[in-house]
């Protein structure tokens, strides 16, 4: 076998790439949730080597922000527990997210509801 | 809530974050990395068991290195690109007791290998040829041409000169067209 670009030209080879480039594989559930325990382990032995509790945000700007829109910190842990449910969700596939909904909102009711749209904005919503 | 709730935020800052303590931080790294690193290894390595082991030690050494991170040295994503296909290489090494470069453009079998692949697609056949090829190629051609990085990302994540990629790329190139040209009539590039 020789050279054959003139055979099977860039453009066809092109075509094989994209072909490729469209059939992207995706990473298990299982192996995103190993690798997220491992970042979570990780980032836990930053906490203890620095003799403190993990923080959310060291420097400020955007976590801080965020902390003072949705109401502090219990605000943000809501958030970061809201994170994880859609990564589970993710995992698991939707059909089995009626299965932990209730584990989820009790979860949610723990660390604080954080109340989007006053009462008024909520009644106009759900009266359209 | 989007699965990445920080979809504005860069990686590097994503990862400062990360090593300040930052939990949310590290689940939008694992959402945008995890994928990358296990997309690459599995174009490397041809086995999905095998990418998935390699990917999750890639990103340990992120999270390793996370809080000792500099910033405005290098992309996050280019760092991953970079630890993902040396590791691979390295097993490539150990798997086949090959060099480098030195193996030869279309690999011994390969005309059997590609016997197996009649009815298989052409990104199939694409991953097929891929493998055949010698490592540092198989590696420039896949963040050229799957990936998309430009030919100065890849030099840097592969720390060598931009003619070197160029050279490494066309050479992959080469070899590929000439894997899949023994089989282009089976893949619907038979001739007019």
């Amino acid at each position: 076998m020789g050279m054959t670009d003139k055979d099977l030209n860039g453009t066809a080879l092109d075509d094989f790439f994209a072909a490729a480039r469209a059939d992207m594989p995706d990473p298990s559930g299982a192996f995103l949730a190993r690798v997220l325990a491992e970042a979570e382990a990780t980032q836990a032995g930053f906490a203890r080597r620095r003799g403190a509790a993990p923080r959310v945000s060291a420097k400020g700007g955007f976590l801080s922000g965020l902390s003072g829109v949705f109401g502090g910190w219990a605000g943000l842990g809501g958030m970061a527990t809201a994170t994880l449910a859609g990564l589970w969700i993710g995992f698991a596939g939707a059909d089995q997210l009626s299965s932990v909904a209730a584990g989820y909102m009790g979860t949610t009711e723990v660390l604080g509801t954080v109340n989007l749209l006053p009462d008024g904005d909520f009644f106009a919503l759900a009266t359209e | 809530m989007a699965f990445d709730a920080h979809t504005e935020v860069s990686d590097e800052t994503l990862l400062v974050l990360y090593g300040n303590g930052d939990r949310v931080a590290a689940r939008s790294l694992t959402l945008r990395l995890g994928p990358l690193a296990y997309r690459v290894a599995l174009r490397m390595l041809g086995d999905r068991a095998e990418a998935e082991d390699l990917a999750q030690e890639a990103l340990l050494r992120l999270w390793k290195i996370a809080p000792d991170w500099r910033t405005g040295e290098a992309k996050v994503s280019t760092w991953m690109y970079r630890v993902v296909t040396n590791l691979a290489t390295d097993r490539l090494r150990r798997r086949r007791g090959v060099g480098l470069d030195e193996a030869p453009e279309v690999a011994d079998g390969a005309a059997s290998a590609l016997e197996q692949m009649i009815d298989a697609d052409r990104a199939q056949a694409l991953q097929m040829a891929l493998e055949q090829l010698p490592a540092r190629q198989r590696q420039a051609v896949i963040l050229r041409h799957l990936e998309g990085l430009s030919n100065p990302e890849i030099a840097e994540a592969m720390e060598i000169g931009v003619e070197a990629v160029e050279s490494l790329t066309a050479r992959g190139k080469r070899a590929l067209a000439a894997l899949l040209e023994g089989k282009r009539e089976e893949l619907g590039y038979g001739h007019d």
